[in-house]
């Protein structure tokens, strides 16, 4: 009998009756907050896990966050080519003359060495933001590459408020996102970071050390 | 007994408790973690009673998913195979092990880098390959440092909790070729970063545990703060995930209460920074991810703990570490003490279980059974039940109807259980247990003054003059007369 057959086996010659009681306790439906409660609680809760947020609107974004890269001294910055954000910060990007915008084009094994050693930044989107921790869901696959939001220092990402949900529930079920999941779901909640030595909080433990997260807010009632 | 089995818990245990309380050393740098971890986990956890709901919550999941486990692990089987995971069976540490070393053989495969993964330790999976000629690098900044001293992880959450900053500035300057000493943590989890992402490059293949497996998606979930289980399962060619199979459940609905319950008991965290969640290998239009994803579904004794209906309740731990954060034994002895890949009280549940009462049954004597931990468990697993129960199968002889523990009655001690007999039959005689009550007071002065390790640090108990019984018989006496006396007056 293979190990399969065998673990099965005893699994079922062994279960337990079904709990009596009800299968899950009915989940506290939480109060869905208005965007510009979810803006300030998102915002609170990304700056208290020490992520930088530029708040922009979607005319200036663009300008803000290149004026954010070049008094950070960021100079290089890996990006996916076939998405808007990534055509529209192209554009943008000749008023920066010093920065090397490189598109995520080739296959990681190729690109390895500049991606480890080469690029300060990587700059992404995510598909929503939870707004209870601080949280930015980001779909990778073709056009968001998993190594662009992990092995630069800094990473770079946008979001827009009206893509903010309340808590984790809510923006697996808004987002109906288990129809369709990606290779590789994220949930990121700041930079990089470890208490291993002692409880003391480090950051860059792996990942980017710095998160610098783009929040475009549409309207006025947007803002906080 | 086989190489993947702790040779020695049981017949070390009484000293490696010893030699830890009394390294002063130690037991700060536990004393100062757990403090600060109890205190996190408190403040995450202000409302009692929304504490509570969220506990019945997880519990009731968790309960629901095992009850449905052999055709939940069919079913995330099927969607693994759907979305091009390879699933693989193993029901034994050596069978998992060879699992693993094949996968590694395809590939011509010498380096592996590895997420945390307790399940690994579980198996003794460093040791293995590295006796295949496989270099197997620990990435988790707390387990790197445990690797590098040559030692085990001392907690499931905090790896090298047991030691402090100095500690680990002299093995960085030690063992890293070219690191002066500094105590500045900035500069040495710099140092760790700077080593492990050149190893993240060169891997061959990426090792990962699985914090939960979702059926219905064919998903694999890991939780992590500081990226290394990101860089295991992206940068690699190959990905491998080690899974308990205990570790499915039904679909990511269960997730948020779970993830919610586990981030905050483990370090008082509303959420970790990372939140992974595989479900397949690199898609032909993407650009990174690893081109094969392997799961290895470990049993290792699991099916054994589900076929008892109160031992089943082990299987619902969701590996947070509150447990041992809030057991005073554990805060004092500290992990390695227990000489088990898990410690503290979930330790003395899940070790004697996989391994065997008469491998591992000894840590059970370890618990006062003040039920801390079973207060802390975001999962309710009554854990001072369990371990009491595992003390009595380490004594019980009788043979039981379903599987249970090996080794029951392994740590029978003749002396022990024939003391215990004479206790009953005395507690049913009334004459004779007040005999040797009398005879235990007017020969008081014979008691031993050792008794083992009892008097090692106490003295010897010794009886009363007089029994509770007769100083009660004689006050009830004395009152008697003196109201006599007063009414004659």
């Amino acid at each position: 009998m293979s190990s399969r057959e065998a673990i099965l086996n005893r699994l079922r010659t062994y279960r337990q009756p079904k709990p009596s009681q009800p299968a899950q306790a009915p989940a506290a439906a939480s109060a869905t907050l208005s965007i510009a409660e979810k803006v300030r609680l998102f915002t609170e809760n990304l700056h208290a896990a020490h992520a930088e947020v530029i708040t922009a609107t979607q005319e200036d974004w663009t300008q803000r966050l290149l004026s954010f890269w070049r008094e950070t001294g960021v100079h290089s910055v890996i990006y996916a080519p076939n998405t808007a954000h990534g055509q529209a910060i192209e554009s943008a990007a000749h008023a920066y003359p010093e920065l090397q915008l490189q598109a995520y084009e080739e296959d990681i094994e190729t690109c390895k060495d500049r991606l480890f050693n080469h690029i300060q930044c990587g700059f992404g989107a995510a598909m929503a933001g939870i707004a209870e921790t601080g949280t930015l869901m980001v779909k990778t696959g073709a056009d968001e590459p998993r190594a662009l939001s992990l092995v630069p220092p800094t990473h770079s990402l946008l979001i827009h408020a009206k893509d903010l949900y309340t808590d984790l529930p809510e923006a697996l079920h808004q987002t109906r996102i288990e129809t369709a999941l990606p290779t590789n779901l994220l949930l990121i909640s700041g930079p990089s970071k470890t208490a291993d030595i002692q409880q003391t909080l480090a950051y860059g433990a792996h990942g980017p050390k710095r998160l610098v997260v783009v929040l475009i807010v549409a309207e006025e009632s947007d803002h906080v | 007994m086989s190489r993947f089995e702790p040779a020695t818990v049981n017949l070390e245990f009484d000293k490696r408790v010893s030699d830890a309380l009394q390294d002063q050393e130690l037991r700060a740098n536990f004393r100062g973690a757990m403090d600060f971890l109890v205190g996190k986990r408190a403040a995450m956890f202000p409302d009692k009673e929304d504490l509570e709901a969220l506990r019945a919550q997880g519990e009731a999941i968790r309960n629901r998913c095992l009850s449905q486990l052999p055709e939940l692990l069919e079913q995330f089987e099927q969607r693994c195979t759907e979305n091009g995971i390879q699933v693989h069976w193993a029901e034994t540490a050596q069978e998992a092990n060879a699992i693993i070393l094949e996968i590694m053989h395809k590939h011509d495969a010498t380096r592996m880098v590895k997420g945390k993964s307790m399940a690994s330790e579980e198996i003794g999976l460093n040791h293995f390959l590295a006796d295949h000629g496989v270099e197997c690098l620990e990435t988790d900044m707390g387990e790197y440092i445990v690797q590098l001293a040559d030692e085990t992880p001392s907690h499931i959450i905090m790896p090298a909790i047991h030691k402090n900053k100095q500690q680990i500035a002299r093995l960085f300057n030690q063992k890293i070729e070219g690191v002066e000493y500094s105590e500045d943590v900035d500069r040495l989890i710099g140092i760790g970063r700077d080593v492990l992402r050149q190893k993240f490059f060169e891997a061959d293949v990426g090792l990962s545990g699985v914090n939960f497996a979702v059926a219905e998606t064919g998903t694999l979930c890991l939780v992590e703060n500081e990226g290394n289980g990101r860089m295991t399962t992206t940068i690699p060619p190959v990905h491998i995930a080690l899974c308990g199979i205990e570790k499915v459940v039904e679909s990511l609905q269960d997730i948020p209460p779970l993830l919610r319950l586990l981030t905050r008991s483990a370090t008082g965290q509303a959420i970790t920074t990372y939140f992974n969640m595989i479900s397949s290998p690199r898609k032909p239009d993407e650009k990174d991810g690893p081109r094969e994803v392997h799961v290895v579904l470990l049993d290792n004794g699991r099916s054994r703990i589900y076929a008892d209906k109160q031992l089943q309740e082990t299987l619902r731990c969701i590996r947070c570490g509150a447990c041992m954060n809030h057991c005073p034994v554990y805060t004092r002895i500290g992990g390695h003490a227990y000489g088990t890949t898990y410690p503290g009280p979930i330790g003395q549940v899940v070790s004697p279980q996989i391994w065997g009462l008469h491998t591992a049954g000894a840590i059970t004597k370890a618990c006062s059974l003040n039920g801390a931990c079973g207060e802390a468990c975001p999962v309710k697993i009554p854990l001072a039940d369990l371990i009491r129960r595992l003390r009595y199968e380490s004594n019980n002889s009788e043979p039981t109807p379903v599987p249970g523990p090996r080794g029951q009655g392994s740590l029978r001690k003749r002396p022990e259980a024939i003391t215990w007999k004479l206790w009953a039959l005395l507690s049913r005689k009334p004459g004779l247990y007040k005999l040797v009550l009398f005879l235990a007071t007017r020969l008081r002065a014979l008691a031993p003054k050792h008794i083992g390790p009892w008097t090692r640090y106490r003295s010897a108990p010794r009886p009363a003059a007089r029994s509770l019984h007769e100083l009660a018989a004689q006050r009830s006496q004395s009152n008697a007369s003196s109201q006599e006396h007063g009414r004659h007056e």
